[in-house]
Parts: C-alpha cells; structure tokens; sequence
C-alpha cells in the first residue's frame, strides 16, 4: 500500500511536466477550447484582444459588424456564449448588419470592424468601413450597444469619409496602443 | 535568422496546407492575444471561430497545489 501511494504521488510531480512542456518537434496541437457561439455564430471573426486584468476576451466579429465580449476567460468552456456586444443593440443573430442597417453610421455602430486593442483601460477598435476608430472606456460598465467614447479620423459619429489627411483614414485594419500613443495600420493609405 | 520556436496549426514547419476544421487546425488565421497566464487565443477566420490553448488547465493546477 505504501509503494502505491509513493507512485501516485510521484505521478502527480510527474504529470503537468509530461502534458506541457514544449517541444519543437511538432505543432500540433490540440486547442484547450473553441469559441464558435451556435446562437449567433461569428462571421470572418479577424481581432482578438485579452483584457487580463478583468479576464476579459474581445472578438472583432468582422462581417457581423459587432465586437463580441466574454467574461472570466480563464474558465471559459468550449462553445461559451458571449456576455455583452458593441456594435449592435443585441447579441441577436438578427442584429448583424453594417452600420445596424443605416446608410450611415453613428457612434455606436460598427462596418466590417477588423482590429481590437486593448490598451491600458481603453478599448481600441478599427471600424475598417467606416474608415475610423473608436474608443471605449470605463469597460467594467458596458452596456450592450453603448456609445463610444472618442472617435478618431472623422470629424462626428454620423461620418465615415476617408482621407489622407493628418486627422483621417481609409480602412484602418491594424492597432497597437503603447505609452500614450495609438498605432494605426492605415491601409489604403499605405502608412 | 531567428527562427520561430513554436508551431500551432499545422503539423511542423514545412508543412502549409490547409486542413480540414479540427482542434489542431486553423483557417486563415488572422490576430493573435495572450493573456496574463499565457493563455494563447487565434481568430481561425476561415472556420469562423476564435481557438485557444491554455499554459495550464485549472485542474492541474489544482494537482500541483496537493
């Protein structure tokens, strides 16, 4: 009896080392989970951003023109529903249009957003089609569909002109926020 | 040349081709997050779906604190 509990203690200092040391010989690798929610799948999700502090997971759900937002990630099961939306009123999977189906947008909705960053306690997104990006604060309170704090490349929330001046953008599609600054993939504009 | 000491989606380095939708498998992917644990998430665009593999599952966690 002795000898059977000194080996599975051993097994147990032996296990996680087996499992989770890295190897180079191969990549292949089984993913511990996958998010594709049945209630309303994602459609060409492009951005992922990790809030770690909140365990906070951000999806840039491109072609559903919405950001989708799970909670408590570090215990996030396979196929977990999102827990809030920005973009659209709803997480709905009838609540998936561009600009929530105006011709115009307004500083709530998204176009074909591409890129999410989360930089210090701001929440960064490239509203490609809309040739802009939006910032949300305060994320621990987010309401479903709120309004975005700041706008950045259009003059107001009703406009999505491109442009190449200082102040605009044509397709922004990539974001880094480090030290006070914002970097922006601007893409059509080759900067 | 630095090379890349790690591989998720595909089977070693020469390989490229796309396979079918599976737990190993991605599909254009397209961004890239880790978390405080280092935690790894990928948007797989093609498969519609954003995979992720975790440093350390909760319940070994558990074992190592025994």
């Amino acid at each position: 009896m002795t000898i059977h509990l000194m080996a599975l203690h051993k097994l147990f200092l032996i296990l996680p080392i087996l499992i989770w040391r890295p190897t180079q010989s191969t990549g292949l690798r089984v993913a511990d989970f996958e998010l594709a929610p049945t209630a309303s799948p994602f459609s060409n999700p492009q951005g992922v951003t990790v809030d770690p502090t909140n365990e906070t997971l951000y999806v840039a759900d491109t072609n559903n023109s919405r950001i989708l937002i799970f909670y408590n990630i570090y215990d996030i099961p396979t196929g977990a529903a999102p827990d809030n939306v920005l973009g659209q009123s709803s997480i709905s999977n009838t609540d998936t249009l561009p600009n929530r189906g105006s011709p115009q947008p307004s500083s709530d909705t998204l176009n074909l957003p591409q890129a999410v960053f989360l930089g210090g306690k701001t929440l960064f997104v490239a509203d490609t089609a809309n040739n802009r990006v939006l910032l949300w604060e305060n994320l621990a309170a987010l309401s479903a569909g709120e309004v975005a704090a700041k706008i950045i490349g259009q003059t107001s929330g009703a406009t999505a002109l491109p442009g190449s001046a200082a102040g605009n953008l044509h397709s922004p599609v990539g974001l880094f926020f480090r030290a006070n600054s914002l970097w922006v993939a601007d893409q059509q504009n080759s900067r | 040349m630095t090379q890349a000491q790690g591989l998720l989606g595909q089977s070693d380095f020469p390989d490229y081709a796309e396979t079918p939708c599976s737990a190993t498998s991605l599909t254009t992917p397209s961004s890239v997050a880790v978390d405080a644990q280092e935690g790894v998430y990928v948007s797989s665009v093609g498969d519609h779906r954003v995979v992720g593999r975790l440093k350390m599952l909760p319940s070994l966690k558990a074992l190592l604190l025994l």
